[in-house]
């Protein structure tokens, strides 16, 4: 089959996926399933009329009308699924700079963060104010909270480039540049290190137990930045190969 | 004989792909061609519509699916692979006794019994 056959056949599919409201998971679900569908038909209808463009035509044919279709998979999307819709227009957003990224990831995680601190303490306002004579520690607990909303604020920022550049590379000409792999997997061992060896400079107090949870994270960090540079990776090619897809204009 | 057309099947398409996964699990294309065998080739339907009904079947609960580690030579999309479930299994049995009620009531009404 040849590109220009093989784009017509996205087009048919991509008609009726498009203007679904749905999870980009659930729609590249749909997408690839019902290409490899199409593409099947295809080469039965080929098989059988010789002619490329009869078969596919045939094929459209058979696939039926991809509005009406639209409607039917719109009817399967499920209500739990406007939940996968808002975390995708949160977290992936396509063409948007790494920094703005960076820091929106990262504040919009530290107001959560700072939301159930405050949830949490004020559950346990009563009782941390018994055990302490009533005295509630204002400084202490300011103190503490500032420590960790940095902390996610850096970590989360850190972690966002780590991850952009990992998959640049991944996304990158054949050959792999070794030294910036090597830069970037020191990053990743060093991150959260980096984040508590700086709060502890800032007056922070760091225990023995604190240090080796440190030390523990710094090594999961690495594992974390592959995997959201693959899944990253992968978002933004099938978004690339979709979404570029001209709709408009173009006869099946 | 006129060929029965998707609008007519309304109500029993997704039976009747339950009953095409009874003889094994496999992808859209094969539930397609054993429908149409197994309709003597009368069953026209928009092959498009065998997805929705699929992957209600599967919010149900009716079949499990999942994607071929490999794409076969289809320039990367992978087929889905769907089987019965135990419950899709009791779904089949339900559509089929209803299906006999059906005839059974219907066909006496016109005069024409099963």
């Amino acid at each position: 089959m040849n590109e220009s056959t093989h784009i017509q056949l996205k087009i048919l599919v991509e008609r009726a996926v498009r203007p679904v409201r749905a999870g980009l998971r659930n729609k590249q679900k749909m997408r690839e399933e019902m290409l490899a569908h199409v593409i099947g038909v295809y080469e039965e209808e080929l098989q059988e009329t010789g002619n490329e463009s009869a078969a596919l035509a045939r094929t459209a044919e058979r696939f039926g009308d991809p509005s009406e279709l639209t409607d039917q998979l719109q009817g399967t999307v499920p209500a739990r699924d406007a939940f996968d819709r808002l975390l995708d227009r949160v977290w992936f957003r396509p063409g948007e700079p790494t920094l703005r990224r960076a820091v929106r990831h990262a504040l919009l995680l530290d107001v959560i963060v700072f939301l159930y601190i405050a949830a949490v303490f004020a559950v346990l306002h009563g009782a941390v104010a018994d055990m302490l004579g009533g005295r509630w520690p204002l400084a202490a607990m300011t103190v503490y909270t500032t420590s960790v909303l940095l902390a996610m604020f850096f970590f989360v920022v850190g972690f966002t480039f780590l991850a952009e550049w990992l998959r640049r590379v991944l996304d990158g000409p054949t050959g792999r540049p070794w030294l910036k792999i090597l830069l970037i997997a020191v990053g990743s061992c060093l991150l959260v290190p980096g984040i508590g060896f700086g709060l502890w400079l800032d007056g922070a107090t760091l225990n023995l137990k604190d240090l080796l949870l440190v030390l523990a994270l710094g090594l999961v960090v690495p594992g974390m930045v592959v995997h959201m540079a693959k899944v990253l990776a992968v978002r933004l090619r099938d978004h690339r190969e979709w979404t570029a897809l001209p709709l408009d204009g173009q006869s099946v | 004989m006129d060929a029965i057309q998707g609008d007519q099947l309304r109500g029993h398409l997704e039976t009747m792909i339950l009953s095409t996964l009874e003889r094994g699990e496999t992808h859209g294309l094969e539930i397609l061609r054993r429908l149409d065998e197994a309709g003597c080739g009368l069953l026209k339907l928009k092959e498009g519509s065998l997805y929705p009904a699929l992957y209600r079947l599967e919010a149900a609960g009716s079949v499990e699916a999942e994607f071929e580690a490999e794409s076969h030579g289809r320039r990367g999309a992978r087929r889905r692979i769907y089987r019965l479930t135990r419950q899709g299994r009791q779904v089949l049995e339900q559509g089929r006794a209803e299906w006999q009620r059906f005839v059974t009531v219907v066909g006496g009404i016109l005069g024409a019994p099963a």
